[in-house]
């Protein structure tokens, strides 16, 4: 692949942000789009390539209007429109696609056209982890990091970082729902106080 | 309990392992060429992708090897509840909850020592939880 053949050419969010309950989840996903769309100057015509997870990649090109010549439904958890956007990338240079649209949407408070977030009691984490409360991510994600902290002699105060940086980073956001209590009392970064601390 | 918990339904490649916490038995599985035990219950090796497997009754003696304090207790729970991951005297770990032993992190020790104690929910599900070893039954 040639350096810098491809790019992001429009990116955007819902039109309203936080609890939206007169909306469902492909009504999320097609708000965003067409707001991304807008910012690039594109028409769902314009696109043939889409890339989602938890909705099915075709009915999000349904309900657009787009014929896609390429999809990609890779659904890992949180990660899986990075990787979308890695498997983009890689679909442009190869020649089967132009121009792909990338969505997620939740409806993570209302729920309006979610679905259930109960696994399947068949499956494996149904079997095997959902009899004990397992559910989300709360539920099981410092589970290896407290195994970690005891085979490493790590304090539990250095978990706290993760939670200050995620505040931070939230705050250069402007639409971030972080709680402004929580917001870590920072002054901005300015090039100049590296210039001071460098001389001094 | 006023609720309760979330069942697993057995498939046939699971359907031994219930049917053995049923009867008061943990069930693993181990390699005949590479002998190596594992969980969850399947018809081949995950070490080396052998189809040649046995079923065995494990010890039930783990070890707590990490957890999660749930403060908000999940559906079928009373209270806060720690998500455990034991690790088996056999080699396996499993995810499961320690019995007989108040949820905090005083009480939770990692690495103290549990035995396998069966749970019954359904005439088809047993869970197999944990206490601390040597815990009046």
């Amino acid at each position: 692949m040639k350096p810098r053949s491809v790019a992001v050419v429009g990116a955007a969010e819902t039109t309203n942000l936080g609890t939206i309950p007169d909306q469902s989840v492909i009504g999320l996903h097609a708000d965003a789009a067409l707001n991304a769309m807008a910012d690039a100057g594109l028409k769902p015509s314009d696109i043939d390539g889409v890339a989602t997870a938890g909705t099915s990649p075709t009915d999000v090109a349904h309900y657009l209007g787009i014929t896609p010549t390429w999809v990609d439904g890779t659904s890992v958890g949180g990660c899986s429109f990075m990787l979308h956007v890695r498997h983009a990338t890689a679909a442009i240079a190869a020649g089967h696609a132009k121009t792909i649209l990338i969505t997620h949407a939740e409806s993570g408070r209302s729920r309006i056209g979610a679905g259930r977030w109960a696994s399947d009691p068949s499956s494996l984490s149904g079997q095997f982890e959902s009899p004990y409360g397992v559910g989300g991510p709360p539920t099981r994600f410092t589970i290896p990091w407290l195994r970690y902290a005891k085979t490493y002699g790590v304090p539990i105060e250095k978990l706290a970082n993760v939670l200050r940086s995620s505040n931070a980073n939230g705050r250069l956001e402007p639409s971030s729902k972080v709680p402004r209590s929580n917001h870590p009392r920072r002054r901005p970064r300015r090039h100049h106080d590296r210039d001071s601390r460098s001389r001094n | 309990m006023t609720t309760q918990r979330p069942l697993p339904t057995p498939t046939p490649e699971t359907a031994h392992f219930w049917a053995g916490a049923r009867d008061g038995k943990l069930l693993l599985q181990r390699c005949d060429d590479c002998s190596g035990a594992y969980f969850p219950p399947r018809p081949f090796c995950p070490s080396c992708g052998s189809r040649s497997v046995a079923v065995f009754a494990a010890s039930g003696k783990a070890s707590l090897y990490s957890y999660v304090i749930n403060q908000r207790p999940p559906s079928g729970f009373d209270g806060p509840v720690a998500v455990a991951v034991v690790e088996l005297a056999e080699g396996p770990r499993m995810m499961t909850n320690i019995i007989d032993c108040p949820q905090t992190e005083e009480a939770l020790v990692l690495d103290m020592a549990l035995e396998v104690a069966f749970e019954k929910q359904t005439d088809e599900i047993t869970l197999p939880l944990f206490r601390p070893a040597g815990s009046p039954a």
